[in-house]
């Protein structure tokens, strides 16, 4: 086509139309603890994690998925009785096995995975038992379960964030003062790992986080922030106290701010390199938990883990492990 | 915080203090508002600012207000800027850093009525899960009666249903993806519409067959612990209409509502419940003229008779109008050619076609001043072809990066009424064959990533292609094929086939531990798939929808997680995938597939930074913006009455919300005739496609449009101003005519520009 200079492009042009495009807003990005976690762990699973490419319905997320949802929804009677004015009402065993089953026939018809009969044995050993041991005492100090906190972080690297969280259960607990004080827990599905490895590091940083948030929402530093190991309460003889490995509490105090805002820079500014290049490389080779690689659905692409297709030699079908549960 | 503090707080923070219209919006005290806001008019940062002065002045605690908007990426835009906003303000007045945003109630409605359902520990919702809509048309698909009888009767019941829903005669019963369709669109309806389901099942016995059908698919919710999202919606209007949804009604003090325009009545009835304590602050906010969701149970009617139905609900209360007017968005020109074509037509006339306020039409949009007055801003480019019309749309969006008025070509759209018609495929060509970038244009299902791990599935699971259904159509049988050739061109795929083939085969953990969204998440692994990944957004998100798919038919039409395996026929012991799941999958997921009834989701603008031009359908480009707007006007999308239309109007007599005056007139109260309604809902969708555009807005016609004047290029009956408000390019050759000595002359009347009438 021929153009000459009525051409509409032209005289846009002629009259010094010079259309640029806008500096990046400063719309704060949304970031789940949980998503920096993971992506501080390795970036190439948190990357294909967080577009929700695969979904994680191996049994053991089903068994998570179902603990959470019942005490979740125990915690909330509870509190919703005494909204009610029923100051005495607590879940007794039968109630606690029928919430249970109940969330299990749900999540069986909805068509995730069904739980083996040892799986079910075990998570309703770990819900009565975990009520059994604490439910006398917890419930009635019980402010809140699933509390949404959030921050906005303004001089975040890459521009503005909103730090997002939500914690399991909030209590009030007499500090070792005397002087009543918060506690935060939140609730792990698996074993406690090992002191120092990676995944007990891991979870120490987000609840290190969740206390940071606490501090920022409502302006009160918790007394205990602590993380609630369910398998530990499986045991072959009946309990009568918690094992000592259950409940980890992690240190957490005002000073640790710093260097939470200081983690929180680096994994942000790690994680604006990678969105820039396009590039989510993993870690080199055994710095991330096994747990966390097992259950990436990348894992058999990946430059560090190498693992083969399950139908390749030397190669299997593993779908028991606990995930990472953030 | 006082009101001017609040004021000199927010000019410092947002850079620009509120104009009039603004703070006439955070004046209003209390009772039902209405707010008019059309394209560009500062609507978010309006709600913001209503919203915080709410908490800030008037220190209304965050729990109390419920504020809604229509998709969850929406919702999620204004919690990201409110939370910015009053955390900037914090910094001003620390006592502000009390309130915690995390208890208001901000996101979909949808997400409002459920968790009104779940909240009340122990309530009979707690154990439910909402269905998505892949989900949901999996589970009509495999659980509706519909069409599974052999009684000719029924049958002929069936076709008649089908006819009156998509209003097209069927010889025989519609495929069944296709009754998905229709039933979904219906079931929405009926509830939408809030009918008297006892008087609409008794009228006929179509409505009957209809309700059975709606029974059936609850009862099958009910079954298998599910819910349907508009099912939530009713449920939670009982809620609130029963004792126990008081201490609800009592919390909430206001209830702001985005995007009204697109409410239907089943909403309007919660969103009225919500606020019925006095003094019913509800203020809603939208634009009629922009109203594009009318085949998804939308309906503008809401928004038209918002100020006589809140009178109506409480008769003592004053219902206040108010309008934002002021465009930030686009150059004068286009304002005025938008403010021109949405008045001009006729049928935008009618009585309740549009909002009025204080009984006089609404104020039309004023643009702010422009630094290029005379620089061309509408122009319509055409050809005497669809070819033609490309050929210059393309030449015209490469000269515009040459010369440097644009410095990417992601600063274009390309939009169109549908991205697949036949009206859109030489633009993508054109635009291809000179190399400019272009993100959008293909569906899900032609990415080769996807074909290639669809592919690898049907060679692993059914290698030899021989357990494909005798009754397989045509199309989706060539689907399959393809699949399997795009595969089968990849070595490593072939190879990998073949293995997960003889692994399901002979090792026994394999194939009761597998599923289909298993193998597809370790096939993606595979060297060509995870670089196609890694490198292509386009790739990444189709890979993404093709896994939820997989998960939502292992999830519903599966019920687990297996492949059952059967002996081969006469095959001494020898295994295969059972034929008759595979056939449920050839059938349920290649057919739904195939016929792209399986895609859904929000609008795929790239995440990265990118150069390519978008092109996208004018409902996916609602609530964005382009320096550059290019909409394809497609001379075949004629304006008639479509099956939304029909049903809306069939199911009227029967709505509980209205009065007899009102049922009686059909026609007046919905905005007019089927014929009237369906060219109101193209003028409103031009509308929309042409107030996206910042600084130029080009409009691709082909000649014929111009003697046609379909709806879209809004001529109406006065075609005069079309010529004089926008200019046409190339114009037309100026008609000539021999003179008596042979010399060409112009013929009278031909102009350079504008265009001759």
């Amino acid at each position: 086509m021929a153009l000459n200079g009525d051409h509409p492009a032209l005289r846009l042009a002629a009259q010094g139309v010079r259309i640029r495009t806008p500096e990046k807003q400063d719309q704060p990005r949304g970031r789940a603890v949980t998503d920096l976690i993971l992506f501080h762990l390795c970036p190439r699973n948190a990357h294909f994690f967080s577009e929700g490419r695969y979904p994680s319905h191996t049994p053991p997320a089903v068994i998570g998925l179902i603990l959470h949802r019942t005490i979740k929804h125990l915690h909330g009677r509870y509190l919703a009785a005494q909204l009610q004015g029923d100051a005495h009402w607590m879940p007794d065993e039968q109630m606690v096995l029928e919430e249970c089953r109940i969330v299990e026939e749900a999540t069986r018809l909805q068509g995730l995975p069904q739980l083996f009969p040892d799986q079910r044995e075990q998570l309703q050993h770990m819900l009565s038992t975990f009520h059994t041991l604490e439910a006398a005492w917890l419930y009635p100090r019980i402010q809140a379960a699933e509390v949404p906190l959030s921050w906005v972080w303004e001089q975040a690297p890459g521009g503005p964030i909103l730090l997002e969280g939500t914690v399991d259960v909030v209590f009030l607990q007499q500090g070792e003062n005397g002087q009543p004080g918060i506690a935060l827990w939140d609730y792990k599905t698996g074993k406690a790992p090992q002191r120092g490895s990676p995944e007990l590091r891991s979870y120490e940083q987000q609840m290190k986080l969740y206390t940071f948030l606490y501090r920022r929402c409502f302006n009160v530093s918790p007394q205990e922030t602590a993380l609630y190991f369910m398998r530990e309460l499986v045991k072959r003889t009946p309990l009568t106290a918690r094992p000592p490995r259950a409940l980890y509490q992690v240190p957490v105090t005002d000073d640790d701010d710093e260097d939470i805002l200081e983690w929180l820079g680096d994994v942000l500014t790690k994680e604006v390199a990678c969105e820039e290049q396009n590039r989510w490389d993993p870690p080199p080779p055994g710095e991330v938990p096994q747990q966390t690689c097992r259950n990436c659905g990348v894992q058999w692409s990946c430059p560090s883990f190498k693992q083969p297709f399950p139908w390749e030699p030397g190669g299997e079908v593993d779908d028991t492990q606990d995930p990472l549960d953030l | 915080m006082t009101r001017e503090e609040f004021l000199d707080a927010w000019a410092s923070i947002a850079g620009n203090p509120p104009n009039p219209e603004q703070l006439a919006i955070i004046d209003h005290a209390q009772g039902p508002l209405q707010i008019t806001a059309g394209p560009g008019v500062g609507k978010t940062y309006a709600l913001i600012l209503r919203v915080l002065f709410l908490l800030c002045v008037c220190q209304v605690a965050p729990s109390a207000i419920v504020l809604t908007t229509f998709t969850r990426k929406a919702a999620e835009e204004l919690r990201l800027r409110l939370q910015e906003a009053l955390s900037r303000l914090s910094m001003k007045s620390p006592e502000l850093r009390a309130i915690d945003l995390s208890h208001m109630r901000l996101g979909t409605l949808h997400s409002l009525c459920w968790d009104m359902l779940t909240e009340t520990p122990g309530s009979r919702f707690r154990h439910l899960q909402p269905l998505g809509a892949l989900e949901r048309a999996f589970f009509i698909y495999t659980t509706s009666s519909f069409g599974k009888t052999n009684q000719s009767d029924i049958d002929e019941l069936d076709r008649q249903l089908a006819s009156w829903i998509d209003k097209k005669t069927y010889r025989s019963l519609p495929s069944r993806w296709q009754w998905v369709k229709l039933f979904t669109s219906a079931y929405e309806r009926l509830l939408n519409d809030q009918l008297d389901c006892a008087s609409f099942a008794s009228a006929r016995p179509l409505y009957q067959r209809l309700m059975q059908l709606v029974e059936e698919y609850e009862t099958a919710l009910r079954q298998r612990h599910f819910t349907d999202q508009t099912l939530i919606q009713q449920q939670a209007l009982e809620l609130l209409r029963s004792p126990e949804g008081n201490s609800w009604i009592q919390s909430v003090q206001y209830v702001v509502v985005d995007e009204y325009q697109d409410t239907n009545p089943l909403q309007a009835a919660l969103y009225r419940a919500l606020a019925a304590a006095p003094p019913h602050n509800l203020c809603v906010v939208g634009d009629d003229d922009q109203a594009l969701y009318r085949f998804r149970g939308g309906t503008v009617g809401c928004l038209v008779h918002f100020a006589e139905e809140c009178q109506r609900a409480w008769p003592t209360c004053e219902v206040r109008q108010l309008s934002l007017a002021e465009n930030y968005r686009s150059q004068p020109a286009i304002v005025e050619w938008c403010n021109r074509y949405i008045s001009i037509h006729p049928h935008m006339s009618l009585p309740y076609a549009r909002v009025q306020i204080a009984g006089k039409a609404k104020a039309p949009l004023r643009a702010q001043p422009s630094s290029y007055p005379s620089a061309p801003a509408v122009v319509a480019l055409r050809g005497k072809d669809l070819k033609e019309s490309a050929s210059t749309f393309v030449a015209t969006v490469r000269l515009l990066k040459e010369q440097g008025v644009i410095e990417s070509y992601a600063q274009c759209a390309l939009l169109a009424h549908s991205i697949k018609g036949r009206a859109v495929q030489p633009y993508i060509s054109e635009l291809q064959q000179q190399g400019i970038p272009l993100a959008g244009f293909s569906s899900f299902k032609e990415q080769p990533v996807y074909e290639q791990i669809l592919g690898t599935l049907f060679l692993a699971l059914d290698r030899s292609k021989n357990l494909l259904p005798g009754s397989f159509a045509a199309a989706n049988a060539t689907y399959v094929d393809e699949c399997r050739q795009v595969a089968q061109a990849e070595p490593v795929l072939v190879q990998m086939a073949r293995q997960i083939n003889a692994w399901l085969l002979t090792d026994e953990k394999a194939a009761s531990t597998m599923s289909l969204v298993k193998l597809a998440q370790r096939i993606l692994n595979a060297g060509p798939c995870i670089a196609a990944i890694e490198q292509d957004q386009e790739a990444e998100a189709a890979v993404q929808m093709l896994i939820q798919t997989l998960d939502a038919y292992d999830r519903i039409v599966e019920h687990g997680y297996h492949i059952p395996l059967e002996d081969v026929p006469g095959g001494a012991g020898k295994k295969r995938v059972a034929a008759w799941w595979m056939q449920r999958l050839y059938h349920v997921l290649v057919e739904g597939i195939q016929q792209e009834h399986l895609e859904r989701g929000e609008e795929r603008l790239p995440r990265r930074p990118s150069n390519a031009l978008s092109l996208l359908t004018i409902h996916r480009a609602k609530g964005l913006e382009f320096p550059v707007v290019a909409v394809v006007v497609d001379k075949q999308n004629q304006a008639s009455p479509k099956a939304e239309h029909q049903l809306e109007r069939d199911v009227f007599s029967f709505r509980q919300d209205l009065t007899g005056e009102h049922v009686a007139r059909p026609d007046l109260f919905l905005g007019g005739t089927d014929e009237e309604r369906a060219v109101q809902d193209l003028v409103r969708l031009h509308y929309v496609a042409y107030s996206r555009a910042q600084v130029l807005l080009l409009l691709l016609i082909v000649d014929e449009h111009l003697k046609d004047s379909p709806p879209a290029l809004g001529l109406g009956t006065d075609a005069e101003w079309f010529g004089k408000l926008i200019e046409v390019w190339p114009p037309r050759q100026q008609k000539t005519r021999k003179s008596k000595s042979g010399a060409s002359v112009s013929q009278e009347g031909a102009v350079q520009h504008g265009f001759e009438w």
